[in-house]
């Protein structure tokens, strides 16, 4: 054991909502990543191919930690690895991809996957594609989760940029500090 | 105590005189931190009285700690002048002094108050004398006025102001100063009285299409293209018809956006550090809900929203425990109030996070690296 710090955030959603590029925008190494051709016929519809086991990105702390960035599966068949992904995280970031079907379902549905950890453990809702679509709203989104008693901000993203995956990492530090 | 609504009662004061007062007072309405009414109840949180009772030392009942002496009859610049009659009064001093003693000295009620009666209130008037907002006016040393105009028993000295006569202020803007953050002016005002039909709101070259009642404007400019905009005047708004919102969205392509996101930017961008009127910094505030945080500049306030978001604590207390500058502070309160983002309480509530060292270490390495 080397002693250094070794720490992890994790980043869920449905499929599509940009878990894997936000990780690879963020990542500080070529990220790890699963993706094979989807089998959920819901999947094929929506993307090429798709992460089956998880995502994996680092960024190096000084005095030599390390902070890991697991992305979950989308596919509702590999749920089972949220509880092994999130054991031990600071937090999560759900990614919603704002031109789904339901979005707010599927914010809904991650939320109560996680619902354990989510008990003592922060999350930040982040909504993509929002730029194609602003229905449903910001605002939808927060009387969905004031409805279910949540905390958590929402902040519409594009997980391609850099500067928003920041926001999304910074947002989730100041309520680890402050919330 | 937190005290929102404070009360003056004028003290032998003529029609005229109370009318001058009145109107004096009003005027200084944009400008007051606290809401002041003059009242004719026995009890007031402030007493204004004439200069014959601070020369006869008759106050009977009323605590001097919070009393103002008014001399109508003097007209030259070094005398002690709180209003006077022929002349406008420097109105900014009377504010600043009234804000400031509410500050430094609650007021209590007057039975109790009476056995706390000391000359604290000139240190009142000196603080009041060498509070930030310097260029409003002027308000002399209590002391050295006191003792000129009358035998005043040191436990009588009261918060005795000296305002001298100036010329009018040449519009109610100038007399009012920027100390406070009024939204009266340019598209920011004009979005803000917008609440039933859709308009169109023109600066300069800028248009901007409101409909209130969707939450939404369009515009083909960012937030940040629109900023000359937000306090500038002049401003013309045309009501339409919703029939003529649509034709123009369906020829124009534009998308809605949010209104609340155009109000958010434009009070947070033109408060400059301003607090809102009508807030206090003595206001117990709580963030209900966080704003949009990809909002330009408001990733910069995370931290403030989160723990303004977890406690409910005044906002003079907000700058100290956060670390950001109480000008940031204010910006940012302000343009979260102008949202409905904000509700005042009653109560601090706070909800301290117990972090370990080790944890704290951690989260400031992860966010120095996200810094790069």
């Amino acid at each position: 054991m080397t002693g250094f710090i070794q720490t992890k955030i994790v980043f869920t959603g449905c499929v599509g909502a940009g878990k894997t590029t936000a990780i690879t925008t963020i990542s500080e190494k070529t990220p790890v990543s699963t993706e094979v051709k989807p089998s959920e016929a819901s999947v094929i519809k929506r993307k090429a191919t798709t992460t089956v086991a998880m995502d994996y990105g680092e960024l190096t702390l000084e005095g030599g930690g390390v902070l890991y960035l697991y992305g979950t599966p989308g596919q509702r068949r590999f749920d089972f690895m949220t509880d092994i992904l999130t054991k031990g995280a600071l937090g999560l970031i759900v990614l919603i991809d704002n031109t789904h079907e339901n979005p707010l379902d599927e914010m809904d549905y991650y939320l109560n996957l996680n619902y354990r950890f989510l008990l003592k453990s922060p999350a930040v809702i982040g909504i993509t594609h929002y730029d194609e679509t602003m229905q449903p709203s910001v605002d939808d989104y927060y009387s969905a989760l004031a409805e279910r008693g949540d905390p958590w901000p929402v902040i519409h993203v594009d997980a391609r940029s850099l500067e928003d995956v920041r926001l999304l990492l910074n947002t989730l530090l100041a309520i680890l500090e402050y919330g | 105590m937190i005290v929102s609504h404070l009360t003056i009662r004028l003290v032998d004061f003529s029609e005229s005189e109370t009318e001058y007062f009145s109107a004096i007072l009003s005027l200084a309405e944009a400008r007051l931190q606290q809401t002041w009414s003059i009242v004719t109840t026995e009890n007031a949180d402030f007493f204004v009285l004439t200069e014959k009772h601070l020369k006869e030392s008759l106050l009977p009942g009323i605590p001097v700690t919070r009393c103002f002496f008014y001399d109508s009859g003097s007209t030259a610049d070094n005398n002690h002048i709180l209003v006077d009659h022929t002349k406008i009064p420097r109105l900014r001093s009377l504010v600043e002094v009234l804000n400031k003693a509410v500050g430094s000295q609650p007021p209590e009620t007057a039975e109790t108050a009476e056995t706390a009666e000391t000359a604290e209130t000139a240190e009142t008037a000196e603080t009041a004398e060498t509070a930030e907002t310097a260029e409003v006016g002027h308000i002399d040393k209590v002391p050295e006025d006191v003792n000129e105009i009358s035998d005043v028993p040191p436990s009588q000295q009261a918060a005795y102001i000296r305002i001298e006569a100036s010329p009018p202020a040449t519009s109610e803007e100038e007399a009012i100063g920027p100390a406070v953050f009024s939204p009266e002016h340019g598209l920011l005002k004009a979005v803000l009285d917008c609440k039933s039909v859709p308009v169109l709101i023109r600066v300069n070259d800028v248009g901007v299409y409101l409909d209130p009642v969707k939450g939404s404007y369009y515009c083909p400019l960012t937030l940040e293209q629109l900023i000359p905009c937000f306090d500038r005047d002049p401003i013309r708004i045309k009501p339409i018809t919703q029939p003529e919102l649509r034709q123009v969205v369906s020829n124009t392509k534009l998308s809605p956006k949010p209104l609340s996101n155009l109000i958010w930017y434009a009070a947070f961008k033109a408060s400059q550090g301003r607090l809102l009127l009508g807030t206090s910094p003595e206001d117990v505030v709580h963030l209900i809900r966080w704003p949009d945080l990809g909002l330009p500049g408001c990733g910069n306030y995370v931290k403030l929203a989160a723990f303004m978001h977890s406690n409910t604590i005044k906002l003079s207390d907000i700058p100290s425990a956060t670390q950001y500058p109480v000008e940031a502070v204010y910006d940012f309160y302000n343009a979260c109030h102008l949202v409905g983002l904000i509700e005042k309480a009653a109560a601090i509530e706070l909800h301290e996070k117990q972090i370990d060292l080790e944890h704290q270490n951690l989260l400031r390495k992860i966010r120095n690296r996200l810094k790069f």
